[in-house]
């Protein structure tokens, strides 16, 4: 028996025809479902907001812990096996594709399958929620994450990016790569791995989004089935004070390459941006940076960019930033482009007609978010464990202007506050 | 022509030129592509690969590329992408236009009709030069020196230079080493005559595929293209046939470093199945078991029970009968990897797997082709990929074939797959280990 619709908070959404389900389980675990009967695919990832920068933290006003960086990752692995057997082989009956990634801040479960929901479904539930760590166990995975760690290390691309994090931050943990280092992760315990799994895998801390052939009442009383109470915790996690200013302008690491790779980070002071401001940062990265600017078009012909030119933004608590990245044979030359870029448009503005360029192709992906089931689920549980407004994004794509994209990117994009990190061949070389 | 229950539209728009139509409107986008599939030349593969780099950066409509850019943006952010592709002996050129579904359009603008346009600007009128040659000039230096990047790249992703190394090593003399992306020393014969020649050639000789998927009103479409390639006189050639199964003499086994922390371990397998054969279906089972993800033979030993390495895992290809097994791992662990994967296929090729572990692989296989109708992109790719199939199936027909497939059959695939390469990417030596590897072609 499920008790109704009444629990729900129902948002009928008229721009892309979607319809989610909120509501907060007694439990404390925020739960959004958007049924969507036309799929073959139901799809479901239950969220910690816990990630590699929670690494200092206290519990109901306590001392605080500091614990290696790479735990939250390592718990992610860890989880997997249960005393009995692991998750993989209890998902192996359901035909159910299975996995999870953890994030600088949250580790997400997920699954996505076209049959045997609610058996996949009470597996999520049931691992995630029951722990299970030896000394052995614990070990054997040691081989499995250094692997890990080694295979990013021998990416140019993430060592650039890596390089970038530590020229911006001087003691936000975001400098430190998710997984750790193979120093770090050989301190990790199981004792550890407890100590941590119950501070931050608390109900009030987690949040699980559905989506696709799924019925949002049967999903709710599954939910009232298999989750378990916990006291709740206050939980604070700290990161060192962090000045808002980057470390050194410049970063530089010999590899052989055979052409220079550039990420080229614009920091920003962190908070909690508006839905508005959220599309509108997309919109002035594509409209002053993008395919679509003369300014794209100039460095294509300069040679200082190729088609693999693009960028990004970073925003993690206590860490945002706008990032830029490609291969160039001349990344110093494209930074003072860029920068000279910057100074123009804060003169003279963007280009109304880009602008609306822009706006058109940011409300169009806005609405194609809504397509896949895996990329709706994700998106809601993000949007709740970090408080954006889903529909707010698609709304403020319909209606923003260039007036307010100029006023934001005055703001943003200090270029005495930006880092060039290159990872280039020897000179000698 | 013919429209079935699958919401198909089926028609010819000439010689060699086939359309297909799959209405939809579970989704909020749609495709449009156009595919040319040619035997696979040597001497064509990096004319072909600019070319497809360029045809989607300008047409005569919009000369350059930001021009063309913004068009697309205007569109609600259509976007037009190129590929290169390969199967088995045959080449495959796409060029797809993705864009919203005219019913999540503000106003009443009709963007599924401007893309179909869109595309065939693209496709059937480059920017031509006042010499009668296509492109620009400035834009194909761009082009070859975007080209030479992205060959020299190749080596920054260790595990993709060492899957090609070991293709290069297994396949030599055969057409499935042959690079879709290019070759370097191919580039200063490529010029804008040249490009002209391979357009002309690729549109006047090459088997073709349209495929719309989503709300896409197929008449129109099908109207603007059959209207397009009236315009050439068309020869289509035959399809050869796909590679002959090639049995290997000898294991052959290579090792080259470089400054790397982790080692990449490629083995390269031959299996003498290739569409369209019968046993494909059983075949792709067979590798599912044995490397296919989370419920596989190689990720629960070689992982998860012996914690050799992050991934290891199996990938067959049915247009050329060959399965790889990749895995990243600790350069002192070859052997024991090398051995546990050649275990673990005698575990198949004998029939020793569990039920559970086969039904685990079906069902696995069967929610991936189930789910494949979820997506634009997949479902238009599964029509695009059928062309060695013998016939056209929709993925309701690929489940059943997958129902079908019994523990045999798939035992007998593992019996029939010899090992051919075993290829490691290794770290430099170090002093310790700096010494003879011994074993055939080792440098």
């Amino acid at each position: 028996m499920t008790d109704g619709n009444d629990r729900f908070h129902i948002h009928r959404d008229t721009l892309t025809g979607e319809t989610v389900y909120y509501v907060t389980h007694p439990t404390g675990v925020k739960i959004a479902i958007c049924p969507k009967p036309e799929k073959k695919i139901a799809y479901a990832t239950f969220g910690v907001k816990y990630g590699s920068i929670d690494n200092d933290f206290s519990v109901n006003g306590g001392e605080f812990t500091r614990v290696p960086d790479g735990i939250a990752h390592y718990l992610e692995h860890k989880l997997f096996e249960n005393e009995d057997c692991g998750a993989f082989e209890r998902y192996a009956k359901t035909g159910a594709s299975a996995n999870a990634f953890t994030a600088y801040d949250k580790t997400c479960y997920y699954f996505s399958c076209t049959r045997h929901f609610e058996q996949a479904f009470e597996i999520l539930l049931d691992f995630v929620q029951n722990p299970y760590f030896t000394e052995e166990s614990v070990q054997k995975e040691r081989g499995i994450i250094v692997q890990e760690i080694q295979m990013y290390q021998d990416s140019p691309g993430s060592k650039v990016y890596s390089n970038l994090m530590k020229a911006m931050y001087l003691d936000h943990p975001i400098k430190n790569d998710v997984a750790g280092t193979v120093e770090s992760i050989s301190q990790i315990t199981p004792e550890l791995l407890y100590q941590c799994y119950n501070t931050f895998y608390n109900p009030n801390n987690m949040v699980l989004a559905v989506a696709g052939k799924v019925d949002p009442q049967e999903v709710l009383a599954m939910c009232d089935r298999l989750f378990l109470p916990k006291e709740k915790l206050e939980i604070v996690s700290r990161h060192p004070e962090d000045n808002g200013r980057i470390v050194q302008p410049f970063i530089e690491e010999e590899l052989d390459v055979p052409f220079p790779l550039f990420q080229l980070g614009f920091k920003e002071s962190w908070r909690q941006l508006s839905e508005r401001e959220r599309i509108l940062s997309g919109i002035i990265r594509n409209a002053v940076f993008g395919p679509i600017s003369d300014f794209y078009d100039r460095m294509i012909r300069k040679q200082l960019i190729n088609p693999g030119f693009g960028y990004n933004s970073i925003e993690v608590e206590g860490a945002m930033a706008s990032v830029f990245q490609g291969m160039s044979s001349f990344p110093e030359a494209l930074r003072d482009e860029i920068f000279e870029e910057i100074e123009r448009v804060k003169r003279e503005g963007i280009s109304p007609r880009i602008f609306e360029c822009a706006r058109r192709s940011s409300y169009g992906g806005n609405i194609t978010a809504f397509n896949y089931t895996e990329d709706i689920a994700d998106n809601l549980q993000d949007d709740i464990m970090f408080g954006i407004d889903t529909f707010g994004l698609l709304k403020a794509a319909a209606s923003v202007t260039v007036e307010e994209a100029n006023e934001l990117f005055r703001r943003q994009y200090d270029i005495s506050n930006s880092s060039l990190s290159v990872v280039r061949r020897s000179k000698e070389a | 022509m013919e429209e079935n229950e699958n919401n198909m539209y089926v028609s010819s728009l000439g010689e060699g030129i086939s359309f297909r139509s799959v209405w939809e409107t579970r989704f909020k986008d749609a495709c449009i592509a156009i595919h040319f599939v040619f035997p696979m030349n040597r001497d064509d593969v990096t004319v072909n690969a600019v070319l497809g780099s360029l045809l989607n950066r300008s047409c005569a409509k919009y000369r350059q590329f930001s021009e063309l850019d913004r068009a697309l943006a205007m569109l609600y952010g259509a976007s037009v992408r190129t590929a290169i592709t390969i199967f088995g002996n045959c080449q495959m050129l796409t060029v797809v236009i993705g864009f919203l579904d005219d019913r999540f359009v503000p106003g009443d603008e009709c963007v599924s009709g401007e893309c179909a346009a869109l595309l065939s600007e693209i496709v059937f009128r480059p920017v031509v030069g006042e010499d009668g040659l296509l492109f620009d000039g400035d834009e194909v230096e761009r082009a070859l020196r975007n080209t030479e990047e992205r060959i020299r790249s190749r080596i920054n992703d260790k595990e993709e230079y060492a899957s090609a190394r070991c293709c290069d090593i297994m396949c030599e003399g055969e057409p499935m080493s042959i690079e879709a992306g290019g070759y370097l020393e191919d580039l200063p014969d490529i010029t804008r005559e040249a490009l002209t020649k391979a357009w002309r050639k690729i549109l006047s000789t090459s088997l073709v595929e349209i495929i719309t998927v989503g709300g896409v009103n197929h008449a129109s479409v099908e109207r603007i293209f059959a209207r397009e390639f009236k315009a050439f006189d068309r020869h289509c050639a035959e399809l050869p046939r796909l590679p002959a199964y090639k049995e290997p003499i000898q294991v052959k086994e290579v090792t080259e470093r470089m400054d790397v922390q982790q080692s990449k371990l490629i083995m390269g397998f031959r299996l003498p199945i290739t569409e369209p054969d019968d046993r494909t279906m059983a075949a792709r089972l067979m590798s599912l078991l044995f490397g296919g993800g989370t419920t596989s033979l190689l990720f629960n030993n070689v992982r998860e029970k012996q914690g050799l390495c992050y991934y290891c895992s199996s990938d067959y290809t049915r247009y050329a009968g060959i399965m790889y097994v990749r895995s990243g791992i600790e350069e002192s662990n070859k052997d024991k990897v090398v051995e546990e994967v050649k275990r673990q296929l005698e575990v198949i090729a004998g029939n020793a797997f569990t039920d559970d572990e086969f039904n685990a692989a079906k069902l696995y296989m069967i929610s991936a082709f189930e789910s494949f109708k979820d997506s634009i992109g997949v479902i238009e790719s599964w029509y695009a990929f059928q062309l060695y199939d013998g016939c056209v199936r929709t993925p309701e027909q690929g489940v059943e074939r997958i129902k079908a497939v019994t523990r045999s059959q798939v035992a007998e695939c593992a019996r029939l797959a010899r090992l051919d390469t075993v290829y490691m990417l290794a770290p430099e030596a170090s002093e310790e280990t700096n010494e003879s590897e011994g074993g055939q072609g080792d440098d």
